[in-house]
């Protein structure tokens, strides 16, 4: 018994080190840091992929309306990991609406790359156990479903992954963020004033055919099935879910359609804005509105995107605008939330 | 796949102690043998039907040879378990068509070269030895056949041992095998440390040196090293092999101590070497024992090498004849030892080098004597036998070296620039802009990779000349805890943090996983 006990002690202490280990070169983010302050009531979550945390920015929402949320979104993010991200949210949040994006349905479980993206922000806990367990992915060239266990060890002990960065250490940029893109975060929105101009027309809503089609182009049955269970769990918790899909050239017309008929079979609102009408309405410039070549939006074209959004939200839903509430008091929600605007602001106008 | 530098196969190794020590008496090995199965399954795939093929094989004739004693019968049994060994190796030679339907047959088994040349199951060579060793035992009579086929196939199928060996014999494992073990404190910590211990050679060590190789050896087209760089590949070739070869051992000797099973030793300090000879005493260990065993022994008592034997004695006497037919002998082991590795010239020129180093120290075993006899003081020191080790790495390593590179050719030209341009001196390379000699980056490896390699080498060193004198998990459960806990958590979190495994940095499969 003894020795049982000293065995136990000793496998303590290296699981102490591991857990140091692993928080030691986990790479730093502030996706998880910005939800912490300011977000106690909060009106809505926006959930997606990454076209969703370049496209809305929160700050610009507030200063549009007055409303309080943020965007949970993370790089091509699947409905299952999006549902389990929610759920982890949940339980310390309970907003009024969430605004899913429907990008999560071009993918069955997404590709492996990015789903290690995503769950290293979620903490360890239960569900994310069950979601390493559930998950599988997305073959990188024809979008079959495939299951790589090597890759769930990443999954659960990014330790696995991340110890490679020991050099960092000698080279000073351990605490550095993960990527030098996500250095301008407000409230889980990318900010970027990156500038990409397509060489050929920039078409919306394209078919499949004119895509190249590299994407899932239906509503598929591991989709229904966790979108069902997000349904579930906003219904259990008296939250309004809304369907939207900000503007993207990989969004095309047999997605679309598929998604529009989904949307009417579940009974549910789909703000789609890729359509002529929103999109006149937004004044999006692709000469001068994007980012990159995946059709993410820099901030000048996310800023349009945003003030529309918030101007559907004042139509559509029951929310407070909270800009002149005690905005004198420094421990506001108005003063904490007029200060991150002032901080995008002077990201936006600097040189 | 499962591999032995896995985060599988810990936790594999894990659940098959738990209820092996949970069980008694037969179950223990019947439980071993189903892990072993299931081991390789989850390694090799569909090629487990090659592991039963020739364990049924195996057991088949040595039940024969119970009661007949054919020789016929056991060249045919020869015939038929290295014939799979040479189909499934080379199953490229046999057309891409019948490679293609290995492949399509889902044997899962390892490609080399990028094609579908070289098929090869894990550890096939080594079991198949294993196996062959057991039925010449039975051939000679040393022991009794097994009656029960399931223990045949434990002992040739033991999963520690499959990926490289090493190689066992009958009567030594199932003494251990068939017998039901307690759990003892001691095996488990022995073997555990033993495991970190080869953990840190594979993927601290050999996975950086491999990069630094990989990087030295592909650059003989260019003509990019010279000189002393020539000597520094040919030094870290072997050390490479060294570092991974015997860090699996390490791993697969503390995975079966854990279950109370003491495999042989493959390796005894063989750079403390003073000649060739016993060098290959000390490196492989059980290979050289099996073909000391099974082909030299067996060409020294074959009638044709009496008979030659008894020739030679008329023309140059008695000890004249037994050197020639044991330079024969010699050279039949080497050949052996090189096709062993493979049907490439490379293997069997670098087993025919080895044979002609031994042979010549076969015959000058007279004058080596006497000039030990003459100089004993010099014999005796230090400084002397620093170099004969020296001395005996190189003319070792020399033919490890060729293993790395594609052919005999590319080998010798890389060899030649050590002639051709005598110097650490090198060409410059305009692209990347290097110019002096002591740069790192000419290694393949940024300055904090390099430290490791070296911080490693100098720990390898210092625990080696500890442990010949005292085994050194000996001499550490001696000391107090909180120094042993320190020391082996040390090396363990070194192995986590700076190992070269999971995300982007897979640990590559052993060397010698190959052969």
């Amino acid at each position: 018994m003894k020795k049982l006990g000293k065995a136990l002690i000793f496998i303590g202490i290296l699981l102490l080190l591991l857990i140091g280990a692993n928080a030691l070169f986990m790479p730093q983010t502030d996706f998880s840091a910005d939800t912490s302050k300011g977000c106690e009531e909060l009106d809505y979550i926006v959930l997606g992929t990454s076209n969703v945390f370049y496209d809305v920015n929160p700050v610009v929402i507030w200063d549009e309306s007055g409303f309080v949320g943020y965007n949970l979104s993370s790089e091509q993010a699947s409905i299952i990991i999006n549902y389990y991200q929610l759920k982890n949210e949940l339980k310390r949040h309970t907003p009024k609406v969430v605004f899913f994006d429907t990008s999560g349905f071009q993918y069955n479980y997404g590709k492996a790359s990015f789903n290690q993206l995503s769950l290293d922000k979620m903490p360890l806990n239960f569900d994310k156990l069950k979601l390493i367990c559930e998950l599988k992915e997305d073959d990188e060239n024809d979008n079959s479903i495939t299951v790589d266990h090597y890759k769930k060890i990443n999954y659960l002990i990014p330790l696995y992954k991340f110890h490679s960065r020991w050099k960092e250490i000698f080279e000073g940029t351990l605490y550095s963020r993960y990527h030098d893109k996500y250095e301008h975060l407000f409230m889980g929105y990318v900010a970027t004033k990156d500038h990409f101009v397509y060489e050929k027309d920039y078409k919306w809503l394209p078919t499949d055919e004119e895509l190249g089609a590299p994407y899932v182009t239906e509503i598929t049955e591991v989709n229904r099935h966790y979108f069902g269970l997000m349904r579930q769990l906003c219904e259990s918790k008296g939250v309004r879910l809304v369907l939207f899909k900000t503007p993207s050239k990989g969004w095309t017309k047999d997605i679309h359609e598929a998604v529009t008929t989904f949307a009417e079979e579940e009974g549910l609102e789909f703000f789609e804005m890729n359509t002529p009408e929103p999109l006149a309405e937004m004044e999006i410039d692709e000469k001068r509105d994007l980012a990159d070549s995946s059709s993410h939006f820099n901030v000048y074209g996310s800023e349009k995107i945003s003030r529309y959004l918030a101007r559907y939200m004042k139509q559509t839903c029951d929310f407070t605008d909270k800009r002149k509430t005690g905005e004198e008091n420094p421990e506001s929600t108005a003063a904490f939330w007029n200060g991150l605007y002032e901080s995008y602001r002077f990201y936006v106008e600097a040189d | 796949m499962i591999s032995l530098v896995s985060i599988y196969f810990l936790i594999f190794l894990g659940i098959v102690t738990l209820v092996y020590y949970l069980l008694r008496g037969n179950a223990q090995w019947i439980w071993l043998l189903a892990s072993s199965l299931g081991f390789y399954a989850l390694a090799s795939g569909g090629f487990l039907i090659f592991v039963l093929a020739e364990a049924i094989l195996i057991y088949g004739f040595t039940k024969v040879f119970e009661t007949k004693k054919s020789k016929g019968l056991f060249i045919l049994e020869l015939v038929f378990v290295f014939g799979i060994v040479v189909v499934l190796k080379y199953a490229g030679w046999f057309g891409q068509g019948f490679a293609g339907l290995l492949s399509g047959l889902n044997f899962a088994g390892k490609t080399a070269g990028g094609s579908l040349n070289y098929i090869v199951p894990l550890g096939i060579s080594y079991y198949s030895i294993s196996g062959i060793s057991y039925s010449i035992d039975v051939f000679r009579d040393k022991y009794p056949a097994e009656n029960n086929f399931a223990k045949v196939l434990a002992f040739i199928s033991f999963f520690p041992i499959l990926t490289q060996g090493p190689i066992n014999r009958y009567d030594e494992l199932s003494e251990q095998l068939f017998i039901s073990h307690r759990f003892r404190y001691e095996n488990l910590t022995y073997g555990i440390l033993r495991m970190i211990w080869g953990f840190f050679k594979k993927l601290v060590v050999a996975e950086r040196l491999s990069a630094v190789v990989g990087n030295m050896t592909a650059g003989w087209q260019d003509n990019l090293y010279s000189g002393g760089w020539i000597i520094l590949t040919v030094a870290l070739c072997s050390l490479n092999l060294y570092m991974d070869f015997s860090g699996c051992m390490d791993i697969v000797l503390g995975s079966s101590e854990i279950l109370g099973i003491r495999l042989p030793e493959n390796f005894d300090h063989p750079y403390l070497s003073k000649n060739v000879p016993e060098f290959w005493r000390r490196w492989h260990i059980t290979l050289g024992a099996w073909l000391r065993d099974y082909v030299m022994y067996s060409f020294i008592t074959s009638k044709p090498a009496k008979m030659l034997n008894k020739k030679a004695k008329d023309r140059i006497g008695r000890k004249g004849a037994s050197v020639l037919v044991t330079c024969i002998g010699v050279l039949l082991v080497w050949l052996v030892y090189g096709l062993w590795h493979g049907l490439e010239m490379k293997y069997i020129i670098s087993g025919l080098y080895y044979a002609f180093i031994i042979i010549v120290a076969t015959v000058m075993e007279g004058p080596i004597k006497k000039f030990d006899s003459r100089f004993p003081k010099l014999v005796v020191s230090k400084a002397y036998g620093i170099f004969c080790a020296v001395r005996t790495y190189f003319l070792a390593m020399i033919g490890a070296f060729f293993f790395f590179m594609p052919t005999i050719k590319e080998g010798m030209a890389y060899l030649g620039n050590l002639f051709k341009k005598p110097a650490m001196g090198l060409v410059t390379i305009p692209e990347t802009g290097i110019e002096k000699i002591t740069d790192i980056k000419l290694l393949g490896v940024d300055l904090l990779d390099f430290l490791v390699i070296l911080f490693g080498v100098i720990l390898w060193i210092v625990l080696a000349t500890l442990h010949k004198k005292k085994d050194v998990r000996d001499r550490l459960s001696n000391r107090n805890i909180v120094l042993r806990w320190l020391i082996i958590l040390i090396l363990l979190m070194v192995v986590i943090i700076v190992g070269n495994y999971g995300g982007n940095l897979e640990a590559g499969s052993f060397i010698y996983q190959g052969f």
